[in-house]
């Protein structure tokens, strides 16, 4: 990291002038040292509560506005536990009462309209408009039409589920409702996307849920890859728990090497096909290719990855100057599309908007990522890592990190328990 | 933490061959965030594991660290995460954490 500071700070000075001498649209960026600061958070998710929260811890000066159109959030952590008939809905479920009211952070429930840069203004459905000297956006995933057939009405019978909330509870009602012997397919998809060990362990909680109630049943994943998140460990959990690789498999995966990857839906006839073959499903889960949230596209934050690249130092767009873009949306990688990552993104982030707005040299940033999966309620598995800044870049720390050691059923035990105090601890560390 | 303590607590790390380069005065807050997405905010967390370590004894938890990370203690995932940090980054945390009296 030598020769680190001067060399940023110095970029990141010039930053600040450019943006203060192009203030003409009325804010003056360069008031916002004294105090009188504005910054709006746009997204109300990991990234976002996260980011208005340490705002206010590290400068309780600044003034902070959330916005976020609904009133609570439900976290896609946890919603898998949902499926698998381990927790409630209302485990999963967070509102905004704390932040406002405990941590002096100003939440307007509303959408997002449009964003001028230029003018640097935020302008919502509900018809106000908002100054802001930064903006901090965090708007999660949409999704990409890479899947023929696939539509907003196609969502309500073949949910997705990867935003989490009533498409949750849909395709959990759909597992109840289906009958014994039936077939649960999940299209999983192309890399990146948001949460990569979530559709294994998807497949486990549904497994472990089938075990218990419709032991003839069975769960079909077509995946539009060749390699998954912890597959090892996944495929030792399956082994031990679902039969995996024998006749009597409760989960089979199809990776897209082996023709998985599903091109078409027929939502009318239950059917998806690949590119060979036609699967029939009883209960379908459908993941779309993803790509950044509408509002970064709409902004022009995002290139032609159809993600929003950023300097990882202070994540501020590399296209939008006065816009830093952190979670799902931003070119993070190595940092996965996590929760977690957006968490620890977002401390980084505030830690340095709140520089640049003091005129600073900004903070030399780390970062955490631990991504917890559950194969059955007492049989967890774990990757993490801890991230430096090097050249300019997000790197893995040389050493660290890695996967559940392999053989060790203390740390599956263990782990399985991590994984819902990690749950508990993140959300009080972001609503609570 | 004093600047007297702070050296003992260096003093007292296993000393590795590259020198140790000057923190910046952030680091400890920095790295410390990061672990409150398992531990709780401000480490105050709510589950019995990860524990509590707001207002742990720093000399504690730099020991605690260093054993992780050196398998001198069982760890499902610290010692991931503890090897990911130099004997100074560690000091600098545990400060910061030590020292966190509230959100």
């Amino acid at each position: 990291m030598t020769g680190f500071s001067r060399r940023r700070f110095l970029k990141i000075a010039g930053l600040t002038l450019t943006a203060a001498s192009a203030g003409a649209g009325g804010v003056s960026v360069a008031a916002a040292g004294a105090g009188s600061a504005r910054v709006i958070v746009v997204g109300g998710g990991f990234g976002g509560a996260t980011a208005a929260r340490y705002l206010r811890k590290f400068a309780p000066d600044i003034k902070v506005t959330l916005i976020e159109p609904r009133q609570a959030f439900v976290t896609c952590p946890g919603s898998n536990w949902v499926l698998g008939g381990e927790r409630s809905m209302e485990f999963i479920t967070h509102g905004y009462d704390n932040l406002r009211d405990r941590h002096g952070v100003e939440v307007v429930h509303d959408m997002v309209k449009a964003i001028d840069p230029g003018a640097r203004k935020v302008s919502l459905q509900g018809g106000d408009s908002l100054a802001y000297d930064r903006l901090i956006l965090s708007p999660g995933i949409d999704f990409r039409d890479n899947i023929e057939g696939y539509d907003a009405e196609a969502m309500q019978v073949m949910p997705h589920a990867w935003q989490a909330g009533p498409q949750t509870e849909l395709l959990r009602r759909q597992l109840e409702a289906m009958p014994d012997g039936g077939t649960v397919i999940i299209a999983a998809p192309p890399d990146p996307f948001r949460c990569p060990p979530g559709p294994p362990e998807r497949a486990s909680m549904i497994a472990h849920y089938l075990t218990k109630f419709k032991p003839r049943s069975k769960v079909l994943i077509l995946d539009a890859k060749d390699k998954f998140s912890k597959q090892s460990l996944f495929i030792e959990g399956w082994v031990k728990h679902y039969g995996y690789g024998t006749d009597k498999a409760m989960i089979e995966w199809v990776p897209a090497s082996s023709d998985g990857r599903v091109r078409s839906v027929d939502v009318a006839g239950m059917k998806v096909a690949t590119e060979f073959d036609t699967h029939s499903g009883d209960v379908i889960n459908i993941i779309p290719a993803q790509m950044a949230g509408a509002i970064a596209v709409q902004t022009g934050l995002t290139d032609a990855s159809g993600w929003c690249p950023v300097d990882q130092l202070t994540w501020e767009s590399t296209l939008q100057p006065g816009i830093h873009v952190i979670g799902d949306s931003a070119i993070q990688s190595p940092l996965p599309k996590s929760g977690y990552a957006a968490n620890s993104e977002a401390k980084v982030c505030a830690a340095n908007v709140v520089q640049l707005i003091r005129g600073s040299e900004p903070v030399e940033p780390h970062w955490i990522n631990t991504c917890y999966s559950l194969i059955t309620p007492e049989h967890g598995i774990s990757v993490a890592m801890v991230y430096e800044l090097k050249d300019s870049k997000v790197a893995k720390v040389e050493g660290a990190g890695g996967v559940s050691a392999p053989e060790d059923p203390t740390a599956r035990a263990l782990e399985a328990a991590y994984a819902v105090d990690w749950y508990r601890n993140i959300v009080y560390d972001i609503f609570g | 933490m004093t600047k007297s303590s702070t050296l003992a607590v260096l003093a007292m790390v296993s000393m590795i061959a590259a020198p140790l380069q000057a923190a910046d005065e952030f680091t400890g807050r920095t790295i410390g965030s990061a672990c409150f997405a398992c531990h709780g905010a401000a480490g105050a967390s709510k589950s019995s594991i990860p524990p509590i370590i707001i207002g742990v004894p720093v000399a504690y938890i730099v020991r605690q660290m260093q054993d992780f990370r050196d398998d001198k203690r069982y760890s499902t995932i610290m010692g991931r995460i503890a090897r990911g940090y130099t004997d100074e980054e560690i000091v600098a945390v545990a400060e910061y954490i030590s020292s966190q009296g509230g959100q």
